[in-house]
């Protein structure tokens, strides 16, 4: 745990999980509102 | 000459030439607020990144980090990519959202989907006294860099920075501000990650670096420094910084200026993917800095943490580097709260209230003028100097999240908002979070009311928002078909 202690060695785990997420979601493409009006 | 300072001239020059050929591609009021909309993916992340990551970042961030150890994780960090996990969620509607309504500035958006001109104008306050703090503890943050590192006087450090950005702003607007930034985000997360690569080594690695902390002090490695911070506190400052993501004009500015909701769910995805590697990097930083600087009366403040590591331990080519990165963090902050606060007088109050009947050319013109007074206003409060820049960071929060918790969320994703609702929790929730600080900075807060001011306006202008609107005259079936 390179010496963090286990609270702190998994919240930065999980920090490093959030600051995926939103990539991954965009990859998966699994945000898409309704399709936008094209402007004439 | 000192080389860090030609460093810095010749990046403020190259600088000045990017935002100059934005001002060769801004014609139009539409180009000057929102770049066209034609926001691709990447720059798009560099802007919106760049915007996030500033002054406060390396100097107060770092200066808590290395005061209180990985506390933080929790305080600070960890907020923050909670906050752009809840941005993906809603960036890609609000891109759309802009676009099909015409939409050019947050306000816009509140006043239209709320048919409400009091909230376009409530709203705007809000921002522009939340921007007007902001601002001035960026320019602090950079003084404070510029006299450690440079050995230049704080007022020039201000000045020299202030004038460099408020004229590539005025200039190109969005287009200007958004490559600018693209490009000084790029910067300043490979200074980070090459001093993150310098320092590391240095204090003998991650379990070294943790042994010598605990050698220091053994609370610096507890995510409460030691209980010194209550779990509501934390949670409080952690809460507030995740809201401040979604609910930020800047960012908001940023999605709508993006060419398809997919770019901006791209931005998003790009941008907190690099600032997660980048934070790790702070936080290793942060940590560093105590071990090279154990004693904490040896330096005059937290803010001057950092910088006083990278002068006395840091080779001088490499300080040089970061001091340009640093200032590529600040001015990637500032350009953007700039524009924001020129975009917001002109659009929102100037063309709404004072001359409805201003073309796009007197309108942009009026932008620019407000550009140079807040700059000008900004520097100025930045002159006198405040003090700890993190205390007055956790306040001006407030005035980004407070009001806008429930109009923004209910507005953009629950068709029974009402005017009525949205107009109880913008107001009360407001006026609760200003109270709430304006007890606690005149330290009269009971022991119920001392954590941030955002743990009890939000929850309250919720509530108020689904009572009230429950309880109220439903909106038109045509007034929620532009919206959902």
């Amino acid at each position: 745990m390179g010496g963090f202690r286990p609270e702190a060695f998994w919240l930065l785990i999980l920090t490093v999980i959030a600051g995926i997420v939103p990539l991954v979601l965009y990859l998966c493409n699994a945000i898409k509102p309704e399709r936008k009006e094209v402007k004439k | 000459m000192d080389v860090k300072l030609i460093f810095f001239i010749i990046y403020c020059l190259i600088i000045l030439f990017v935002g100059y050929l934005g001002y060769r591609k801004t014609k139009t009021l539409g180009d000057f607020y929102l770049a066209g909309r034609q926001l691709n993916k990447w720059i798009a992340a560099g802007t919106f990144a760049g915007t996030f990551v500033s002054a406060i970042t390396f100097v107060s961030w770092i200066g808590f980090g290395w005061r209180f150890g990985t506390a933080i994780l929790p305080v600070y960090i960890f907020g923050c990519l909670i906050g752009y996990i809840v941005y993906a969620f809603v960036a890609p509607k609000l891109s759309m959202l802009a676009d099909r309504n015409d939409i050019y500035t947050p306000s816009d958006f509140y006043e239209r989907r709320f048919d409400s001109s009091f909230l376009r104008l409530w709203t705007t306050i809000f921002t522009i006294i939340g921007f007007t703090l902001y601002l001035g503890i960026q320019l602090i943050g950079t003084g404070v860099l510029f006299e450690v590192i440079l050995g230049i006087p704080f007022i020039y450090g201000v000045i020299i920075l202030g004038v460099v950005y408020t004229i590539y702003t005025l200039m190109g607007g969005m287009k200007s501000v958004a490559w600018t930034d693209a490009i000084q985000f790029s910067l300043f997360v490979i200074a980070t990650l090459v001093a993150f690569a310098y320092v590391l080594p240095k204090v003998g690695g991650f379990s070294q670096m943790n042994a010598s902390l605990a050698a220091i002090d053994v609370n610096l490695l507890t995510l409460n420094a030691g209980g010194a911070f209550k779990p509501l506190w934390i949670i409080g400052i952690g809460f507030a910084v995740t809201l401040v993501i979604p609910l930020h004009y800047g960012y908001m500015s940023r999605a709508m200026a993006c060419k398809t909701p997919r770019d901006a769910l791209g931005m998003v995805g790009i941008g907190s993917g690099i600032l997660m590697v980048f934070y790790v990097a702070i936080l290793v930083l942060a940590l560093s800095a105590r071990v090279l600087i154990p004693d904490v009366e040896s330096i005059s403040g937290l803010d001057k943490a950092f910088p006083t590591m990278v002068l006395e331990h840091f080779p001088v080519a490499l300080g040089a580097f970061i001091l340009v990165a640093l200032g590529a963090a600040v001015m990637s902050t500032t350009d953007s709260i700039l524009l924001q606060v020129g975009s917001n007088i002109s659009n929102d109050i100037f063309k709404r209230y004072i001359n409805k009947d201003a073309d796009d050319k007197k309108t942009l013109s009026v932008a620019r003028i407000f550009v140079i007074i807040f700059a000008v206003i900004t520097i100025v409060f930045a002159l006198t100097k405040p003090a700890a820049l993190y205390l007055i960071y956790n306040f001006f929060i407030v005035f980004l999240v407070a009001p806008y918790v429930a109009i923004f969320f209910f507005g953009l994703f629950w068709k029974k908002a009402t005017k009525a609702g949205a107009l109880t929790s913008a107001i009360v929730g407001g006026g609760i979070g200003i109270f709430i600080q304006a007890l606690q900075i005149a330290k009269v807060a009971p022991p119920s009311l001392s954590f941030h001011p955002t743990l009890y306006a939000v929850p309250v202008s919720v509530i108020l928002m689904i009572v009230v609107s429950l309880a109220s005259k439903q909106y038109p079936d045509e007034h929620v078909k532009k919206w959902f």
